[in-house]
């Protein structure tokens, strides 16, 4: 089953902590600055989510980011 | 008895539920958003109270009617949010009311950022509002602390009428680890002070106002007394191969655990060292600090401040022995590494001066 990461950068403060955490480097510091002011984190072009969820674990802050697991349609 | 893998900061919701706590006030700030957003989660659940407030002001207020209607409350914040609770813990004190506060401390001054650092000590410690207040303050060192320690707070607040602050920090709220819980639930019992709405509290009157010098001079010696009395009863400690240490940190928090690990790591290198983990830093073991420099012991502090805990060590140590400071600020956490080296050059530098 695929996964993908769906991050919500306003919510986020820019720790990095969940990147450090990804074992299979999905996400990185990205350039977006939110409305905060914080230079957010953001989606590594072409990588592949495991669902793990460590991210999710590692973020202090509530709701910033979700995994979705992906259902093939027919 | 149950186990569960929690974060420090979800520990000290169930902790509070075991506790009694029947209102929780919050309003959410990084590193201790989980505790608003577990609470939201159990206290709902558990048919008590939620409530968001619009800000740090309004939630210690809500604390202040709670707490007067004799209710076990609690909220949970970090160090910007506790900075602009300070006028209402000044009134809380002054009315003695009791209340459960935590407090995950990041870095400051100002918004800082959100790594943990222990400089929020001064502020709950030693009281950031005004008037001759002072709070119960735990300082716990792993989830399952943060969970005992909450827990154990709630009968702490209603026995001496005060306020009881959890100070832990970033780290320790943020680490997930096997907690055991303990299930019976300590429900508080009527309190014969508090405002209930009925007949009976009908003449009870819960003030921190007092217009006259006389009235006001005899409240104060009472406070004072009831902080003597905590003095005397509470004070908590774990004292790490002590008995027989040539050098001894003195910490509290996220750092305790790395001092741990360098105790062991110097006594494989020839260091006798120890470690004195204080438990309480309001009431402190003035004592205990003393007993250690009478001996003449060196005293290492480490700590993620500019040395505001130190300050107490050194009044307690009373120049009687030589006190090392390992400071580091700005949310950076030292390695086990960084702490033998460090007291390894000291330790190699007293033995200089000691054989000259």
């Amino acid at each position: 089953m695929k996964h993908r990461v769906s991050l919500n950068t306003d919510r986020c403060k820019g720790c990095y902590v969940c990147a450090s955490h990804c074992p299979k480097g999905c996400l990185e510091k990205g350039t977006h600055i939110n409305s905060s002011g914080y230079l957010t984190i953001s989606n590594v072009a072409g990588s592949e989510c495991i669902g793990c969820g460590l991210c999710v674990l590692a973020c202090p802050e509530p709701n910033a980011i979700t995994i979705f697991a992906l259902k093939e349609v027919i | 008895m149950s186990k569960r893998l929690l974060k420090g900061n979800e520990a000290s919701v169930l902790g509070a539920l075991m506790g009694g706590c029947t209102h929780f006030f919050g309003y959410p700030i990084t590193p201790a958003s989980e505790i608003a957003q577990a609470a939201s989660y159990y206290f709902t659940k558990s048919g008590r109270v939620f409530l968001q407030g619009e800000s740090e002001v309004s939630v210690i207020n809500m604390i202040y009617g709670a707490s007067s209607a004799g209710q076990r409350v609690m909220s949970a914040s970090s160090g910007p949010g506790i900075a602009l609770m300070q006028e209402g813990f000044s009134y809380l004190g002054g009315a003695r009311l009791p209340f459960v506060m935590i407090d995950m401390q990041r870095a400051g001054p100002g918004l800082g950022n959100i790594w943990p650092e222990q400089s929020d000590y001064n502020m709950v410690v030693k009281g950031g509002g005004h008037g001759n207040y002072k709070n119960i303050v735990l300082a716990p060192s792993s989830a399952q602390e943060m969970f005992d320690f909450t827990k154990k707070a709630f009968s702490l607040a209603d026995t001496y009428r005060m306020g009881v602050v959890i100070l832990g920090d970033g780290y320790i709220g943020q680490v997930m680890e096997t907690v055991e819980i303990d299930e019976d639930v300590e429900h508080g019992k009527r309190k014969d002070w508090a405002v209930y709405a009925d007949a009976e509290s009908r003449e009870n009157l819960i003030t921190s106002l007092s217009m006259s010098p006389s009235l006001m001079s005899a409240h104060n010696q009472l406070l004072q007394d009831v902080y003597a009395r905590v003095e005397n009863d509470i004070i908590d400690y774990e004292e790490v191969e002590t008995t027989d240490a040539s050098i001894i940190f003195v910490t509290y928090g996220i750092v305790s655990r790395i001092c741990h690990s360098a105790v062991h790591k110097l006594r494989k290198l020839g260091i006798k060292a120890g470690m004195l983990r204080l438990k309480t830093l309001f009431p402190f073991p003035k004592e205990k600090i003393l007993s250690f420099a009478t001996k003449h012991i060196p005293l290492v502090v480490v700590e993620l401040s500019n040395g505001q805990m130190m300050e107490d060590v050194i009044l307690s140590a009373k120049n009687l022995t030589k006190i090392i400071p390992f400071l580091r600020m700005g949310g950076i956490v030292p390695t086990v590494g960084d702490v033998v080296e460090a007291v390894q050059e000291e330790y190699l530098a007293l033995e200089q001066d000691r054989s000259m």
